[in-house]
């Protein structure tokens, strides 16, 4: 026989990432966290990318090489991305510290905004810098 | 903790089918959790196909039909049929919200229905709710006040005052939005989540409240209010339409202001 507390041990989870449908506020708070780490890597190749430059004319050459090449200037695109949504994304934590916006209305607009924009001024910005 | 899988004894198997003769027109096919204590089994997913001819509109009378008519044993939590105790909170296509107050005919395709998510389940769709009970308690749900034991006269609330807890006080307890809440789902043991946070909100904003400091040091914990990452899931899923994520919004900025 099994006892209330062995029975109580063995209660199983419920299903919970499984089974909760995507909601953009949560989709675009990951999104938020995602982007956020992304960008603390490509910060540290920042500092490597300054490193490389004061090294000299070689080692400067060879950098510009990898950021040139297609992998390079895939993942530049992709930091170019990153840190537009998080910037614009952050506004809107901004926003929600000090009360405005948080009306379920306003929070899937200003989503819906942001997610938008950070396409436009990334292919805007894409195109002004690799074209 | 973060742990995206369910644990071994959680994992949802393949379960029963129900199904309704082809020729019944008004058909609906529901699928729903089950999980049964009494033996060793793990949870299923069962399957069930009922006549909409002959059951009413709402997903709770799907279940209360399905009760009767095909499976005795189903268990789930349910009281008021309108939407203001708060006992058929559950997960129905992929959102929490009351059994009660959700349309059959919202839900396109198979309606889905599983417990809160992130819960221990007793039974069926009946998760245990101590812990959340226990959180609800600890932010002291009730009015604190010394003054009439100073005076004769009732303490009163301009209409001003008693704006501020609206949209506080109307809360029921159901846990949709705790249990919407992924930051809940992985520190749930140490963060007091929306519904508690919300209660708290609700008595620190009332104006004839005494001990909103206190109240307000209580919380002030990386754990207890500040893992709130303003994911906006809780007010996204209250059935009640109230916004958890701005009471605690707003207690945050209490706590910085009377710094």
């Amino acid at each position: 026989m099994d006892t209330i507390e062995n029975k109580t041990n063995k209660r199983p989870l419920s299903p919970h990432l499984q089974i909760y449908k995507p909601q953009i506020t949560s989709i675009l708070s990951i999104f938020h966290r995602f982007t956020g780490v992304f960008l603390a890597f490509g910060l540290l190749l920042s500092v490597i990318f300054v490193f490389f430059t004061a090294m000299g004319e070689e080692t400067y050459k060879w950098w510009n090489c990898i950021v040139n090449s297609l992998v390079g200037k895939g993942l530049l695109f992709l930091w170019l991305l990153a840190i537009i949504f998080h910037a614009l994304n952050g506004v809107r934590y901004f926003l929600w510290d000090n009360d405005i916006g948080m009306s379920i209305p306003s929070v899937k607009w200003s989503g819906l905004f942001v997610c938008v924009l950070t396409l436009v001024l990334t292919c805007v910005l894409g195109i002004l810098i690799w074209m | 903790m973060v742990a995206f899988n369910l644990p071994k004894n959680s994992k949802v198997l393949k379960g029963n089918r129900f199904k309704l003769s082809r020729d019944v027109p008004n058909k609906r096919a529901l699928e729903i959790y089950r999980y049964d204590p009494d033996s060793s089994n793990n949870p299923r997913v069962d399957y069930f196909e009922i006549n909409m001819h002959e059951c009413g509109p709402m997903v709770l009378d799907a279940l209360i039909y399905i009760k009767s008519q095909i499976d005795s044993s189903l268990t789930f939590r349910r009281s008021c049929r309108e939407g203001v105790c708060g006992s058929c909170s559950m997960n129905i296509d992929g959102t929490n919200t009351l059994a009660c107050i959700k349309h059959i005919k919202d839900v396109k395709g198979v309606v889905k229905i599983y417990p809160l998510p992130h819960m221990k389940i007793i039974k069926d769709l009946v998760p245990d709710l101590s812990d959340a009970y226990k959180q609800y308690a600890s932010v002291k749900p009730w009015l604190q006040s010394t003054m009439p034991s100073k005076s004769e006269k009732e303490q009163l609330q301009s209409p001003e005052e008693r704006k501020e807890i609206d949209g506080a006080y109307e809360c029921i307890l159901c846990f949709c939005c705790s249990a919407s809440c992924p930051s809940y789902w992985w520190n749930g043991d140490k963060y007091l989540g929306p519904a508690a946070l919300l209660q708290a909100y609700r008595w620190i904003s009332d104006s004839r409240d005494e001990s909103s400091k206190s109240r307000l040091e209580f919380l002030k914990d990386s754990f207890k209010l500040y893992r709130c990452h303003t994911i906006m899931n809780c007010t996204n899923a209250c059935p009640k339409g109230l916004n958890p994520a701005q009471a605690i919004s707003r207690i945050k900025s209490s706590i910085a202001n009377i710094e």
